[in-house]
């Protein structure tokens, strides 16, 4: 069963994603804020995190970005999700190593189809 | 009297003062004068007259009758002679009565002379005839009595020694008479001569005096009237080119100078209704100035040069430059400001369809931060005239901005703070859809799916929010490049395809093949033909008898593209306000209002326009153009 960790800040959107991506056989850890969700990510070794660019504790970028630059954890792929959807937005999520960009609000399919894809090339 | 101020006019009358002075009356008194001078030479000329006839007649009277008497005298007295010879000879009685009609003849005539005794020493010549003659006469008794005795011899001697010598004497004194008289009429005739030549030479003088005085005279007079004619043709001929502040100088009160007075007047009184002209102007213009300077927004008013013609308050204040220091000078000079010379030359070079020019905006830097403001420049046209320049109306547009801004930053804030609840509404409708917490019942089923469509509306609102937000505030970039229209509306057919095959619409697409390419963000047009074929696809009969059609045509270096429908058409109250937000064509089902709104964005952030021709029944035709390369 593959490992998917959810960084998401709105509780309503980290339960109903867990509950989906739980309901479609995947082993969902979840984390509210930034600095736990590294240390999970470090601890537990997801197939995949899903991030939120909105935190309370530190900027979503940044998160990325240390995940990106954690030894052992750098090959997880990263895919953003939020609700910013600039082309700014996205362009920086790539640059701090992001490998997708999901904008908010999703068809739950469409979140389902990106994950499997990341999660199949691995 | 000069009559030169208008404060204190002299009404002019015509007093008998004056009247002396008026020029009917010098005209009338050089004439006067000339006729006086003409008459004292005429006169002189009859004294002339009477003296040499006096001399004449002075002549005739006292020296041609002595000498005529003188004359017949010696005449008489030698016919007496002659008869006393005869006498002696002939005895006969005619020759005493021959003397005796000869003696009457010869007193005759010595009484005449004795009447007209004129000269110096002819009384004492007459007393000298008178003596010798009665002495030849008592002679002539003497030898009538001496004939009688008849001694011719003795005769003889008495003839000889008293008769002749008395008849000698006699004839002496009478030509004595003679040359007294003809000397005296040498002499008088000299004096006469005298008198004619005095009489030449002074009528002469008198005449030539006369002439010039008279020369003068006409010259002063002509002087006189003809000179200030000169200066009231000169100062009229000034009046009638409008120069009005002419005065004449005047002097005297003659009929000219009333005359002058009168001009003045008249001068005066053009200078002062040309003032009040003036004036009306100048407050006609005050008042368009002061409405100019009361507007509250910026107006820059430039000749075809650019120079500046009229800058109102606010536009100093905008700039921060004085109006007096700037008009006449070039735009730039006065504000360096490229952006403003621009639009003002793109009104020059764009001189036709000037309509469509859009209004610019330009920045200003001030201690506070950035004032935006619209300029909207107009050329001003003149009836039948080209252009005579520009007008510019400057708005200042920050507070817009900046509500603008605030307007922007709250729908996106709003949308994002919506997307959240919305991403988890999406999940949990998910979730049931795909039935993970549990099976749903056929109701349940139905219910979701209601859920599902109108947070799908809701989500697509906010998107379109977004869309318009960015498009309206200019921070939607739009990507430029070249594409076929053909392409595009290939790729709406097929995307609403499915669409239209519910309704049993038709939708055709009429694009030449070899049509220009557009120069367009293809995504975003794109959307717009997806957009107004979608909400044809709303509006046309669901009977199967539904069509649509794209087409596409190029004018002007534009390209055309319009979407036609069968539809129930747009009634004119809606059409008006088709493209503004939230506004739903007929009965509002589906969408929010937004896509035409959005569309009008796209396509005026391409520099095209886009309008909707339609009538209830009749269908409705959207068209909206882009350019070409």
């Amino acid at each position: 069963m593959k490992k998917i960790l959810i960084i998401d800040d709105e509780k309503n959107i980290l339960n109903s994603v867990a509950m989906y991506l739980g309901g479609h056989n995947f082993e969902v850890i979840k984390s509210m804020e930034g600095l736990q969700g590294i240390n999970i990510a470090k601890e537990q070794k997801p197939d995949l995190i899903l991030l939120d660019l909105v935190l309370p504790d530190m900027d979503g970028y940044l998160v990325c970005r240390a995940l990106k630059e954690s030894s052992g954890i750098s090959d997880i792929p990263v895919i953003v999700f939020s609700a910013k959807c600039q082309k700014e937005d996205i362009k920086r999520a790539s640059d701090c190593g992001a490998s997708d960009f999901i904008t908010k609000p999703f068809e739950p399919k469409n979140l389902l189809d990106v994950v499997n894809k990341y999660l199949e090339e691995k | 009297m000069i009559y030169k101020t208008a404060d204190s006019p002299v009404v002019f009358k015509i007093s008998e003062k004056c009247m002396k002075r008026s020029l009917r009356y010098k005209i009338f008194t050089a004439f006067l004068l000339i006729l006086l001078i003409f008459t004292s030479s005429n006169i002189w000329s009859i004294i002339n007259f009477n003296r040499l006839s006096k001399s004449i007649d002075s002549i005739m009277e006292s020296n041609y009758k002595s000498i005529e008497a003188a004359q017949y005298m010696i005449v008489a007295i030698e016919r007496q002679d002659s008869a006393e010879l005869e006498h002696m000879f002939s005895k006969s009685d005619e020759t005493v009565a021959a003397f005796n009609k000869n003696g009457k003849v010869f007193l005759g005539w010595l009484s005449r002379a004795e009447d007209n005794i004129t000269e110096e020493g002819e009384a004492e010549i007459l007393q000298r005839i008178n003596e010798s003659y009665t002495k030849y006469i008592t002679s002539f008794t003497q030898l009538i009595i001496l004939d009688r005795n008849n001694n011719q011899s003795e005769l003889n001697d008495y003839y000889y020694t008293v008769i002749l010598p008395l008849f000698e004497e006699t004839k002496s004194a009478c030509r004595d008479l003679l040359a007294l008289n003809q000397n005296s009429m040498v002499d008088r005739k000299d004096s006469s001569l005298n008198v004619a030549r005095g009489a030449t030479i002074t009528t002469a003088v008198i005449s030539v005096i006369t002439i010039l005085m008279g020369l003068y005279m006409v010259s002063f007079l002509a002087r006189k009237i003809v000179r200030p004619l000169y200066d009231f043709i000169d100062r009229t001929k000034r009046i009638s080119e409008g120069n009005y502040n002419q005065q004449l100088e005047i002097s005297g009160d003659d009929e000219i100078a009333q005359l002058a007075y009168e001009f003045n007047m008249m001068a005066e009184k053009l200078v002062h209704y040309d003032q009040m002209n003036i004036n009306k102007l100048l407050e006609e213009k005050n008042k368009s100035d002061a409405i100019v300077n009361s507007i509250g927004d910026g107006i820059i008013v430039t000749d075809i040069d650019y120079k500046i013609a009229l800058l109102n308050r606010k536009a100093e204040s905008i700039f921060n430059v004085r109006e007096a220091e700037s008009v006449g000078r070039h735009l730039l000079e006065i504000i360096n400001n490229k952006e403003l010379f621009g639009m003002f030359r793109s009104i020059r070079e764009k001189s036709e369809g000037w309509a469509n020019i859009k209004p610019g905006e330009i920045e200003i830097k001030v201690e506070e931060g950035t004032e935006y403001y619209t300029v909207n420049v107009r050329p001003i046209k003149m009836k039948g005239t080209e252009d005579i320049g520009a007008v510019a109306l400057i708005q200042n547009v920050t507070e817009l901005k900046e509500v603008d801004a605030l307007k922007s930053d709250f729908i996106s804030t709003v949308s994002h703070e919506f997307r959240t609840p919305l991403t988890s509404i999406a999940m949990g409708v998910g979730l049931l859809q795909e039935g993970i917490p549990g099976t749903l019942t056929d109701k349940q089923k139905e219910l979701v799916s209601v859920i599902k469509e109108d947070s799908d509306r809701l989500n697509k609102l906010v998107e379109e929010l977004l869309d318009l937000s960015k498009l309206e505030s200019g921070k939607m970039q739009m990507d430029l490049q070249s594409h076929n229209i053909n392409e595009i509306a290939d790729y709406v057919l097929k995307t609403l395809k499915l669409q239209a095959e519910e309704i049993n619409a038709k939708i055709t697409k009429n694009i030449p093949k070899d049509i220009s390419k557009a120069r367009i963000d293809v995504n975003k047009i794109t959307w717009v033909v997806t957009n107004l074929v979608g909400n044809a696809l709303r509006y046309v009969p669901k009977d199967g008898t539904g069509k649509i059609d794209i087409s596409a045509k190029e004018a002007y270096n534009k390209i055309i593209i319009s979407v036609s429908d069968n539809g129930a058409g747009i009634k004119d109250s809606i059409k008006k306000k088709i493209f503004d937000k939230f506004v739903q064509g007929a009965d509002g089902s589906g969408s929010a209002g937004l896509g035409l709104a959005i569309c009008k964005e796209i396509v005026r952030a391409h520099g095209g326009d886009i309008w909707v021709e339609s009538s209830p029944g009749n269908g409705s035709t959207f068209i909206f153009t882009v350019n070409t390369l």
